[in-house]
């Protein structure tokens, strides 16, 4: 008997799993029908908190339902996000497969606020792809006239095309977080519009205080090679294409003094017919001008971190942690740099026999 | 083989400290130590197996059928009894807080905004139903849940290695030896919890003192790892602030081209540490209770409820009343889970480790006095 009770219990508690399976509406709220939601890709901030602009686009979809491009204005990230799904229609907006955070100029003088608000998000990603956008509103990107008919696929292009030839790739909101809140500044990566299509411009310097501005051209190139390396730029030195292949960088203080070394390695691409590459010294004169271009970029990357005093390259922090006795009262305002660069140029592509005749 | 066996103890011992270790240790660590936080476990070590070798020589002058309970009553009958019976309600209370806090972990990383109350009424029921069981079979049901847990474990800290920024882990300063004793301590709270608590129901044949010694030095060498992926993702401040950094990593973690996100799945499986956790829990507290009430021997009448029932509902009642009293909101769980329970478990355990001590020191076999 007792043994046929504890058969029926445990038959019934096995039972009482299939409501728990999460596959239909059950006795938990946590169900969601796949066909009727309305999987949010990427949102779009402007304006300050209190009063904020938030727009939302889905992404292609399978069944041929049209994408949907949606902006609300409301109080608070929360709100706005309640009142989007109130005019999603049938479908029920989704939040939590977001993969792009854009954030407009105004939105971007509050980006510390913005951070924390996606850190204590139960909703969103924090390694979450940041774009600021720099010459528009970040609705106009998403739900713009011109805009791009799958935004998050043309964030995604931008994202692939930021990684592969730099200056950087995107920065996700935690390292975002993190950079603010160890090193008070970050980079995060800036956009344009053209034609409706987000296309690369740069870093939007973030700092605690609000956008200390953007770094363009030489000084994006030079802060994206100290942060994350080269990422296969071309370079075309007096008609010879070069590709940087790689990037190291070393930095100290020594006495007042911050030393960064920088030594890049890159390819031979392209030369044109006669070029005079055969001897030693033509390759060590071109490896010359490589080191000067790049020790260019990065002075104008650390440049711009004295003019703004943001540590956006995160010195400071580096040297706290490798040189803790000397990094006591690091600012990039105060401190003075002495850059060296070195350049190594390597028939990367193995030419048999160079056309232009240059080292095997 | 004699059961309960040494694996079956360390298997145990892993599978309901994950749950502790990831909930509190990340977070703790990088509070109290910052960068240097990673050190914090492995500053541990030495203690946690001097604690293990104390406990190990005290439980090699047991007989068969005893645990760590029978001792210290057979050391110190009238101290021994008052604490077994405190120490009960220590672990019945710590059974409704670990539902409580698997609850809110739910909550946090899946069922935002749900009612902690039918994660704490299954999670119950599933410890009870256990716990009323033999405590074998808790044993071998926590065999069979390691090897899935390090599965699940493995990816995640490949995958949190591989994106950690191993500056944060520095630099390690004289100005932290006072955080990283903290933290060392915190993390031994931890370990000493499974170490002393295992032996309540260590009731197998006397093993070699040294037989967990090894197994405390793993622990802490894991509680390190889990600490450098989560610090080298973080850093120490936004680990700090986080409610719980290990999941906001496994939030953010997605194994390339398998699967984006593994948060609900990890969730999930943390479901087994939290159930052998409250159900070992419960057991423990159950057996201390009836031996503090002097209940653990004789038999029952005919037709009367036997008294390993009742004293193990007794605890759930009293580890249901605290899931729900003990934190109604997220705040003072915060405050319970990180600075509240912390302290109590290292007083809990430093005085149990203290009635061990007499066990463990003393040359003759205890006399038969209960």
């Amino acid at each position: 008997m007792r043994r046929g009770v504890k058969r029926l219990c445990i038959a019934a508690l096995a039972a009482a799993l299939a409501a728990l399976s999460g596959c239909a509406e059950s006795i938990y709220d946590n169900y969601r029908d796949v066909g009727s939601l309305q999987i949010v890709q990427a949102i779009g901030i402007d304006g300050e908190p209190g009063a904020l602009t938030l727009s939302a686009a889905t992404g292609a979809d399978a069944s041929g339902r049209p994408p949907l491009r949606l902006k609300c204005e409301a109080a608070s990230l929360d709100e706005a996000m309640l009142r989007l799904e109130s005019m999603a229609g049938a479908g029920e907006l989704f939040f939590a497969g977001t993969g792009a955070v854009v954030l407009g100029p105004t939105a971007a003088e509050s980006a510390a606020q913005w951070l924390d608000a996606l850190t204590r998000s139960k909703v969103f990603r924090l390694d979450t792809g940041v774009y600021v956008l720099k010459n528009a509103a970040a609705s106009e990107l998403l739900c713009g006239k011109n805009a791009p008919e799958d935004v998050f696929a043309s964030l995604e292009a931008l994202s692939r095309r930021l990684r592969r030839t730099g200056p950087a790739p995107a920065a996700s909101g935690d390292a975002l977080a993190r950079g603010l809140i160890e090193s008070g500044a970050a980079l995060a990566a800036a956009v344009e519009l053209s034609d409706g299509e987000p296309q690369p411009a740069g870093f939007a310097v973030l700092a605690s205080d609000g956008l200390a501005g953007y770094l363009e051209g030489g000084a994006a190139s030079g802060a994206g090679l100290l942060l994350s390396g080269a990422q296969g730029e071309y370079l075309t030195l007096d008609g010879v294409t070069l590709e940087l292949m790689s990037a190291g960088a070393s930095s100290k203080p020594e006495g007042g003094t911050v030393c960064v070394e920088v030594c890049v390695k890159a390819g031979m691409v392209e030369a044109p017919a006669g070029s005079s590459l055969g001897s030693d010294a033509a390759w060590e004169e071109l490896e010359g001008r490589l080191a000067s271009v790049i020790r260019g970029r990065v002075e104008a990357a650390l440049g711009a971190s004295a003019r703004m005093d943001a540590d956006f390259l995160a010195l400071g922090r580096r040297f706290e942690a490798l040189f803790p006795g000397e990094a006591a009262g690091f600012s990039p305002a105060r401190a003075l740099y002495e850059v060296t660069a070195a350049a190594e140029i390597v028939n990367a592509r193995e030419y048999a026999d160079s056309p232009y005749g240059g080292k095997p | 083989m004699t059961e309960p066996s040494s694996r079956q103890l360390r298997a145990l011992g892993f599978v309901m400290l994950l749950s502790p270790a990831t909930r509190l240790l990340p977070g703790a660590a990088a509070r109290e130590a910052g960068h240097a936080g990673w050190l914090a476990p492995l500053l541990a070590i030495p203690f946690s197996i001097l604690v293990s070798l104390l406990v190990g020589r005290a439980m090699s002058k047991k007989e068969p059928g005893e645990g760590l309970g029978e001792l210290v009553i057979r050391r110190s009958p009238c101290v021994g009894r008052a604490f077994c019976g405190l120490y009960a309600l220590y672990l019945a209370l710590y059974a409704g807080f670990a539902l409580r806090s698997a609850a809110s972990r739910f909550i946090y990383t899946i069922y935002t905004g749900a009612s902690p109350l039918l994660f704490v009424g299954t999670g119950l029921a599933l410890a009870l139903i256990a716990a009323l069981g033999r405590p074998v079979r808790l044993l071998r049901t926590a065999e069979l849940f390691r090897p899935l847990l390090i599965l699940t474990l493995l990816p995640i800290l490949a995958a949190g290695l591989a994106q950690a920024d191993l500056l944060e882990l520095l630099p390690v300063t004289a100005g932290d030896a006072g955080g990283l004793a903290r933290g060392a301590l915190i993390s031994l709270g931890t370990l000493g919890f499974a170490i002393l608590n295992t032996a309540v129901l260590d009731t197998g044949e006397a093993r070699p003192a040294g037989a967990m010694a090894g197994w405390c030095a793993r622990e802490c060498v894991f509680f390190s790892a889990i600490i450098v992926c989560v610090l080298g993702r973080f850093g120490p401040e936004l680990s700090g602030a986080l409610t719980y950094p290990f999941f906001a990593l496994v939030r953010n973690t997605g194994l390339s081209g398998v699967a984006e996100r593994i948060e609900a799945l990890v969730t999930a499986l943390w479901v087994l540490s939290d159930f052998v956790l409250s159900a070992f829990s419960l057991m423990a507290a159950s057996r201390l209770l009836r031996l503090s009430l002097g209940l653990a021997r004789g038999p029952s009448r005919p037709g009367s409820v036997p008294p390993r029932t009742l004293a193990t509902c007794a605890c759930a009642a009293a580890a249901l009343a605290c899931a729900l009293m003990a934190a109604p909101d997220s705040r003072t769980l915060r405050y319970v889970s990180d600075t509240l329970v912390v302290w109590v478990n290292l007083g809990m355990c430093g005085a149990l480790l203290l009635l061990t001590l007499r066990c463990a020191l003393s040359s003759a076999p205890p006399s038969c006095s209960s």
